[in-house]
């Protein structure tokens, strides 16, 4: 990495990091774990304000055009934070949409960035974005009529719109679906950080020609890249999760004394804090390396690899963070917790670490 | 490596990989420990030869200035072609050491001999009662006219029965702060006064050794940097070293034998062992990824903390990948003797043994930790500040 590059992403992490503090940082945090449903309308319009929204589209269809390591730097900040904004999806799908001209895209598009539509991906925790998801499909008259259930859907609570990428015939279509059709149901289950999954239930849904936005190779190009943006934007708020939580742990360490000195100053507990150190910056060097293969042959290898590795680090590092902070780690006043919590949700969104190593494996580089 | 290669990158990697193929005896290749100087030196100078045999220095030195793509394309093609171990304390510790910190003339009477391959190097670190403190160290210098005169004993000094020089760290001063008044210095191991005493190692082969040095007269213009300055110049050494530690080549190496161990013992049909080898895959990309930052950032930042973070990581991750290797190799694991299968010998143990070093030299992972804790996250050990 150019130290220029560098410098670019610390300035955006910089920015982030104090728009995100003005916006009430861990008090807003605690505040929304405890908040149903988890949603704070006046942050989304500040984070919709400064663009974040639109970081993967380009500058002329009115993103901010940041690269890959650029949006990861933004949500590194906002993982610190435990931003429970749907900035990961949305990123992700605006640069979906940002690749189809149909009328719809571009309204969907301008909603997005306008902060007044949250787009995110129909697509279950557990299975393999773009997987099979269990649900009948039958081609008509009036459009393509959908049966069935999407099961654990990430950010679904709160989403006004949804892409379904799906194989149609032989086709490879991506699909808009509105939050509000009759057609669609959705059930939400809380989850431990305050968020939730949503049950999609589909009962008949026709998506009319003018809901398909992209069809055939572009399709399947930009729902692999929605998927591969996504996991690196989680990837990245799990290194924002784990750096902060670490940070937070050894200001702990430093202050809270036993046998009259403080612990950091054992080297047992000294030694369980390096380790999670060098577990933070290695996944945090595997996504900016993986960032570098976005948009290449090698992209999908790479973005498992750092979704992957970062689901298992940061659960690893968090849970030695509530250990090093000792029974008051344990207490639910105590923010640590939070992180731990956090790092369940984003690793479960993001489909752990084994269903992504499997990836991994498969993917096929060129 | 995750990173999209340029076109200039992958000729690079097709003309090693020819090159590899070309140019290495059979009997040299997918050996597990390293062979002996008559062995191996010929193959070192084609290597110097074709200008690969220093990636990382600097061209006006004689190196390949390689960036840290190259760098990697380099370990990578080497790994999967089964290149053997070369000396390595030349090019890695000393050599950039001379360029960093060396006279002239050193630089001129040294470099040169390194990169052919005319000396070899070992390194005079430990004692018997100077391992991880290193600074605890006794061997002597005391000055008398324009020489030192050494006494003392260094010990597990790598590849020392084999090598031709020596740099070494002696106290030469007045007993004053512990990392004052040591001085880094360069022996020709010909002087009289140095008897060396092979040492046989957990893994059966005498790698390193004993060196007793008696009245040993050594040139004080062969000291490096200011005499009693040598703990400064030792730690910038130790910096490098942790990196060049850190490099993914034996990883890598490690990463193929576990393929090969699997693929031979069967191993590799079973999805447990499919999934422990993906693990594998990706913690060396892991490690590959973070070697290239690390090589990026060089020269920002406090190389202390990058250099630690990095030592640990790469011997570590070499250990859990040939733990996987022993897996796979189930009843075969503590076999003594190499297999020959597919053109490749197979060994089962002795890597595995041999890389028990890797998490101890170097200055341990505990050291290390130590170093990380203080350094980085500035937790001190409640008796004294840090640094």
């Amino acid at each position: 990495m150019s130290a220029a590059a560098a410098a670019e992403r610390r300035l955006i992490a910089k920015s982030a990091a104090d728009l995100l503090d003005g916006l009430g940082g861990m008090v807003r945090a605690r505040r929304l774990r405890d908040a149903w449903p988890q949603f704070d309308a006046g942050a989304w319009r500040a984070m919709a304000g400064a663009g974040w929204p639109g970081s993967l589209v380009p500058e002329d269809q009115g993103g901010a055009g940041l690269a890959p390591d650029g949006v990861c730097a933004l949500l590194e900040a906002a993982g610190g934070r435990l931003a429970p904004e749907p900035l990961a999806a949305c990123i992700a799908t605006g640069l979906a949409l940002a690749r189809s001209a149909t009328p719809r895209a571009v309204a969907l598009l301008q909603g997005l960035l306008r902060g007044e539509r949250i787009v995110v991906p129909a697509a279950s925790a557990d299975g393999a974005w773009p997987g099979e998801p269990g649900i009948d499909i039958v081609r008509s008259s009036k459009g393509i009529r959908l049966s069935g259930l999407v099961p654990r859907v990430p950010d679904a609570n709160g989403a006004s719109d949804f892409l379904l990428g799906l194989e149609v015939e032989q086709d490879f279509v991506l699909l808009h679906l509105e939050a509000s059709d009759p057609a669609l149901e959705l059930q939400a289950s809380s989850t431990v950080d305050g968020g939730s999954l949503g049950a999609l239930h589909l009962d008949g849904l026709i998506a009319d020609p003018e809901h398909t936005l992209l069809s055939g190779a572009p399709a399947r190009t930009a729902v692999a890249a929605l998927a591969d943006a996504l996991a690196l934007g989680r990837a990245a708020q799990l290194v924002g999760v784990m750096d902060e939580a670490l940070r937070i742990t050894v200001q702990y360490l430093k202050t809270r004394e036993q046998f009259g000195r403080p612990i950091g100053s054992f080297q047992a507990l000294q030694h369980r804090a390096a380790s999670a150190h060098i577990d933070t910056a290695a996944s945090r060097s595997l996504l900016y390396e993986a960032c570098k293969a976005f948009g290449t042959a090698k992209q999908r290898r790479a973005a498992a690899a750092a979704i992957a590795r970062a689901c298992a680090a940061a659960l690893r590092v968090t849970q030695d963070c509530v250990q090093l902070h000792g029974a008051i780690g344990f207490a639910d006043e105590c923010d640590i917790g939070l992180f731990l919590r956090r790092a369940m949700a984003l690793a479960g969104a993001a489909g752990g670490e084994i269903g992504n190593r499997k990836r991994y494996a498969e993917a096929v580089c060129g | 490596m995750l990173r999209p290669e340029s076109a200039a990158e992958q000729n690079f990697r097709l003309d090693v990989r020819a090159w590899l193929a070309a140019n290495t005896p059979e009997h040299l290749r997918h050996l597990t420990f390293r062979p002996a100087p008559g062995e191996i030196m010929p193959w070192y100078r084609r290597l110097f030869e074709r200008g690969w045999i220093a990636p990382h220095w600097p061209r006006q030195h004689g190196g390949m200035g390689a960036s840290p793509a190259e760098q990697v394309i380099l370990a990578e093609e080497m790994a999967v072609f089964g290149a053997p171990d070369i000396p390595s304390q030349g090019i890695n510790q000393i050599g950039p050491l001379l360029i960093r910190f060396g006279s002239p003339a050193q630089r001129a009477l040294h470099l040169p001999l390194i990169l052919s391959g005319e000396t070899v190097w070992c390194q005079g670190y430990s004692e018997p009662g100077a391992g991880s403190d290193l600074a605890s160290l006794r061997t002597r210098a005391r000055i008398e006219g324009g020489e030192f005169i050494i006494d003392g004993h260094k010990t597990w000094t790598t590849w020392g029965q084999h090598a031709h020089w020596m740099y070494a760290l002696v106290r030469s001063g007045a007993a004053g702060r512990r990392h004052e008044g040591i001085s880094f210095v360069l022996i020709d191991l010909t002087t009289p006064g140095i008897t060396r005493r092979p040492i046989r190692n957990i893994a059966g082969d005498e790698e390193f050794c004993e060196v007793f040095l008696d009245r040993v007269r050594v040139p004080v213009a062969n000291v490096v940097g200011e005499a009693g300055a040598g703990w400064r110049v030792a730690t910038a050494l130790l910096n490098e070293e942790r990196i060049r530690i850190g490099s993914p080549l034996l990883a890598l190496k490690a990463l193929e034998r576990l393929r090969a161990v699997a693929r031979l013992t069967g191993a590799d049909a079973a999805p447990q062992m499919q999934e422990r080898i993906a693990q594998a895959e990706l913690e060396v990309e892991t490690l590959i990824a973070a070697y290239l930052e690390a090589l990026e950032q060089l020269d920002g930042g406090d190389p202390a903390s990058a250099s630690a973070c990095l030592k640990v990581l790469a011997t570590e991750t070499v250990q859990r990948v040939l733990d996987a290797a022993q897996e796979a190799a189930g009843g075969a694991r503590a076999l003594l003797r190499p297999l020959m299968a597919e053109g490749m010998r197979i060994d089962f143990s002795e890597m595995v043994l041999q890389s028990r070093r890797l998490s101890i030299y170097g200055g341990s992972n505990e050291i290390q930790r130590s170093l990380i804790a203080s350094r980085v996250l500035g937790l001190t050990d409640g008796r004294r500040k840090p640094g």
